[in-house]
């Protein structure tokens, strides 16, 4: 065997280590979660790496519960809620900030930026105790998700990270009698 | 956060690598990012328990350790504890936009490097570092905002604990715990004021690296 397919043999067991190696870390605390979910409550306290028996007591007694059930319901709300808006705020912000010039835009710019500044919990109490921001309340649950509606935020790394649009396609479709907007 | 940058880009370039299982592993990667912050706490104080953990149960299984260490109680070690647990979750945002800026790397570069017999370290530092690190500065601006301001993951695993308590939970206590609202506000206000602070310092020392660069 000559050394450069000893090499190439070399190379190729430590790319899969490695890959086996970050898996683990990644999935690792996902798959602990799994083998303790379905243990029974009295062998919780046992350590145990392999799942050795299956009982699903825990999923029934969660998916009994019509709380659970309400979560996931809000959640979807939420979490379908929040796309909407952060894409209609987004994406126009972000054309806003990208392709329109105007007075204090680096300053709109670093004010979008600064909302990341901000503790999340603070935003969340800031709406919730000011008692003349009644109007601007959001239901309770909604909290957490709150900050994914400052606006704009991931529009504004556009220049670093990906490749700009193509401004002539936007100038020969003016040319052509498209507007703008 | 330099940890998070150096095991992203390592991630990235792993993803970006041709193997066979490619979008399975690509999406065992992205689970501690599609965990919420607050359940992955908990599994991660499950984990680091002192009498139940299966950590201390490895370690001590290994030979690594005699007795089982109190990683979120003992003040020398919940740092390095929260700091683990914040990697772990973090590290698939990094990787997914340096990934982003490598999938856009032009393949000429590397066709040349290796025409050239050029060693792929060295392709590295050379060739892919420079043309991927505007990301990694998007990525490490991002990481540095929300690590300044960590609460959940903290605030789950050690509470309002001394040893490990930042900015964030120590605003919340004011604010919170003892209804100090003007003095909790002073500190939540410092607190906007010094990560602003470092977002300008750091825009600013990274467009002159840039622009020296170019």
């Amino acid at each position: 065997m000559t050394l450069r397919r000893l090499k190439s043999i070399a190379l190729t067991i430590g790319f899969w280590l490695l890959v086996g190696v970050l898996v683990l870390y990644a999935i690792f605390p996902f798959y602990y979660a799994i083998v303790t979910s379905l243990k029974p409550s009295s062998q919780l306290f046992e350590v145990s790496y392999w799942v050795d028996s299956l009982d699903f007591s825990n999923y029934v007694t969660v998916l009994s519960q019509p709380t659970f059930l309400a979560a996931i319901r809000n959640s979807v709300v939420v979490a379908l809620s929040v796309v909407l808006i952060a894409l209609l705020l987004g994406l126009t912000a972000a054309w806003a900030l990208g392709r329109v010039r105007f007075r204090g835009r680096t300053t709109v710019m670093m004010i979008v930026l600064g909302c990341r500044c901000s503790p999340r919990w603070q935003c969340s109490r800031a709406v919730r105790s000011d008692p003349h921001a009644r109007s601007l309340q959001l239901p309770r649950r909604a909290d957490p998700e709150l900050h994914h509606l400052h606006p704009a935020v991931h529009g504004v790394d556009s220049d670093h990270l990906h490749a700009p649009a193509p401004r002539r396609l936007e100038e020969a479709a003016i040319v052509d009698g498209a507007s703008p907007g | 956060m330099s940890l998070e940058a150096v095991l992203g880009v390592i991630v990235a370039l792993v993803l970006n690598a041709h193997f066979r299982g490619r979008t399975l592993v690509r999406a065992a990667m992205l689970i501690p990012w599609a965990i919420p912050t607050v359940v992955s706490a908990k599994i991660w104080a499950w984990m680091l328990n002192d009498q139940f953990g299966i950590i201390n149960h490895l370690l001590m299984a290994l030979g690594l350790i005699d007795a089982p260490l109190s990683w979120t109680a003992d003040a020398s070690l919940s740092m390095w504890a929260v700091i683990m647990v914040d990697v772990w979750k973090a590290t698939p945002f990094v990787a997914l936009l340096v990934l982003a800026a490598l999938q856009m790397l032009p393949s000429d570069c590397y066709e040349a490097a290796k025409v050239d017999g050029i060693h792929p370290v060295r392709v590295f530092f050379r060739v892919t570092l420079p043309l991927i690190t505007p990301a990694l500065l998007v990525a490490v601006i991002f990481r540095a905002l929300d690590a300044l301001r960590v609460f959940d993951v903290i605030y789950v695993l050690t509470s309002n604990a001394a040893s490990t308590m930042t900015m964030s939970i120590y605003a919340r206590q004011q604010l919170v715990e003892f209804q100090d609202v003007g003095y909790g506000s002073a500190a939540s206000t410092l607190l906007f004021m010094i990560i602003a602070l470092v977002t300008v310092v750091y825009l600013y020392l990274g467009r002159r690296q840039l622009g020296g660069g170019s």
